[in-house]
């Protein structure tokens, strides 16, 4: 499954904090794509059918259609 | 080091008094402040008064448990209605809860004396427990290290024989982080079995409340005293709590103990390698069997919890972000980049996460009883170290290598537990996690036990210590 780009994190922090020093807003970015550099290919394990776990319940049944890789 | 259940039995033997043990406490512990920085508050008065109160109760025959007139202090994010929460940051300073954390009702209740609330890296979001705010929090073991964190001032206090037990919290290794680098034990809980119930969140879909002390057998002890449903925390699992009772030798024939050299043996400090392949020998010697898994994806689950501590964390500050000047410069930054991760990718990341722990049913649970492996890849290091160079020449960044191999277990919500396996060449402690399915705390806490008991690494004092 094709999922979007991963986002411009430089203009985003830009966007959202203008007001910040570009030496704090460099850090925000590393911060950011550091956080997501391993995640974003998870992603497509993903399948319409799962549920989140908002509320977290470590012995929570599987919700429709969950199996894992 | 005298541990929790021996401080008990001179209790119940009439060798000491509550009274006799909280003055001790609280002498030994402002005699060290200015060197180890443990602490935040001290609640003399209260103390006092609860240790006369405790030792009335044992005159007249009143007993309610191991944690009677037991001298413990609580990491300074758990609500106390009678000394300031600060969760070691400028922005609560003057926060006066109106009322006690669900952790401290049930210590007071069970007799525990609270002799103060502990330091803490500020916010909990971060792995030094060196506070901008209120100062570095030092190691027993060596002033010029790091405790770990956040609960840096519960593991020193620990480590230190300051308290008997001190409660911390764990939302990506702030219990097991500190217990491994002060060598004491630590508890994690399985998700929802403590009470989060007054307490500071951070990540509170990963937030867990649990002990630091000398022993596994003492932490099964402030875990009988602590856990149980509470409707007050949304989270809190409905299950009626099972008391562990760990037998006088815990039997390990038959114990299927995993471990896996991907991921969690890769990228350490040999000796640490070498002193979890030496626990597996010995766990094996008695009696159990050994199961090699293949769990490279572990860092899988490290990288959910990228999006979603941060995304949640954030949401907890938000109303306080604009007094950035009140936040600590190394933490503000990570407050302000969780304020920008997608909705959408916090929800696939809880999405993935469901699909994860099926992949732990399936892939670790279902052919073992216990996962060992480090709690973290390398010794406390230096404050002010921003990476250590393993012997192989490898960089490794401080906060991520202290994180790395126990923030899955937040993500999966299971039990993982934090005792000393041995020491390092540079005297420092080193430690095994010991982890298991949701709820099986019997099962990590009997294997810690039996192992302190073959090993008595526990009973090596920190310099620090009486």
């Amino acid at each position: 499954m094709a999922f979007p780009p991963v986002p411009d994190w430089a203009q985003l922090t830009a966007a959202l904090y203008p007001h910040l020093s570009p030496p704090e807003r460099e850090a925000i970015t590393r911060i950011w794509a550091a956080n997501y550099q391993n995640f974003h290919p998870l992603k497509s394990q993903i399948n319409g059918e799962i549920d989140p776990d908002t509320v977290f319940l470590p012995t929570a049944p599987g919700s429709l259609g969950e199996s894992a890789k | 080091m005298t541990t929790l259940l021996e401080a008990a039995a001179l209790l119940r033997s009439r060798k000491a008094s509550s009274l006799e043990l909280t003055q001790d406490s609280l002498s030994r512990s402002k005699k060290l402040q200015p060197q180890l920085n443990a602490f935040l508050t001290f609640t003399e008065d209260a103390a006092l008064a609860a240790a006369r109160s405790a030792d009335a109760d044992f005159a007249r025959g009143l007993d309610r448990g191991p944690l009677q007139g037991i001298p413990v202090a609580v990491k300074d994010l758990f609500y106390t209605k009678s000394a300031p929460t600060t969760a070691g940051s400028k922005i609560f300073a003057g926060f006066q809860p109106s009322f006690d954390a669900a952790v401290v009702e049930k210590l007071e209740a069970a007799g525990a004396v609270l002799t103060g609330k502990l330091g803490m890296h500020e916010l909990a979001f971060g792995i030094t427990s060196n506070n901008a705010h209120y100062g570095a929090i030092r190691n027993p073991w060596d002033p010029t290290r790091i405790p770990g964190g956040s609960s840096g001032g519960s593991g020193a206090a620990v480590a230190a024989g300051l308290v008997f037990a001190a409660m911390g919290s764990d939302t990506g290794g702030s219990i097991r982080i500190p217990a491994s680098y002060c060598g004491t034990a630590g508890l994690k809980p399985t998700y929802g079995l403590v009470s989060r119930y007054g307490t500071m969140p951070l990540g509170f879909s990963l937030d867990h409340m649990g002990p630091l002390a000398p022993t596994s057998r003492d932490c099964a002890a402030v875990l009988n005293a602590i856990a149980g449903p509470d409707p007050r925390d949304a989270y809190s699992a409905s299950q009626p709590f099972s008391p562990v009772n760990i037998p006088p030798v815990p039997s390990l024939t038959g114990l299927r103990i995993a471990f896996s050299e991907e991921f969690l043996l890769e990228s350490i400090d040999p000796e640490i390698k070498a002193m979890v392949e030496s626990a597996l020998r010995a766990f094996h010697e008695w009696g159990a069997t050994l199961v090699p898994l293949k769990l490279g994806w572990l860092r899988d689950v490290v990288a959910i919890s990228h999006v979603i501590l941060p995304a949640e964390a954030a949401s907890v500050l938000e109303p306080h972000l604009g007094r950035r000047d009140e936040l600590g410069s190394e933490i503000r930054p990570l407050f302000e980049a969780g304020r920008l991760i997608p909705a959408v990718d916090y929800l696939q990341a809880q999405k993935l996460r469901r699909l994860y722990r099926s992949k732990a049913q399936a892939e670790i649970w279902n052919h073992c009883d216990i996962l060992l492996a480090p709690s973290t890849g390398i010794t406390a290091p230096k404050i002010g170290e921003q990476t250590v160079t393993l012997p192989s020449g490898l960089d490794v960044e401080v906060r991520a290598a202290s994180t790395l191999l126990v923030r899955a277990f937040n993500v999966l919500g299971v039990p993982a537990h934090s005792t000393i396996g041995g020491f390092h060449s540079s005297g420092l402690p080193m430690s095994l996690q010991i982890v298991a399915a949701p709820f099986r705390e019997a099962a990590v806490l009997a294997a810690g036990a039996r192992f302190e008991q073959e090993t008595g690494h526990y009973r090596n004092p920190a310099p620090f210590a009486a």
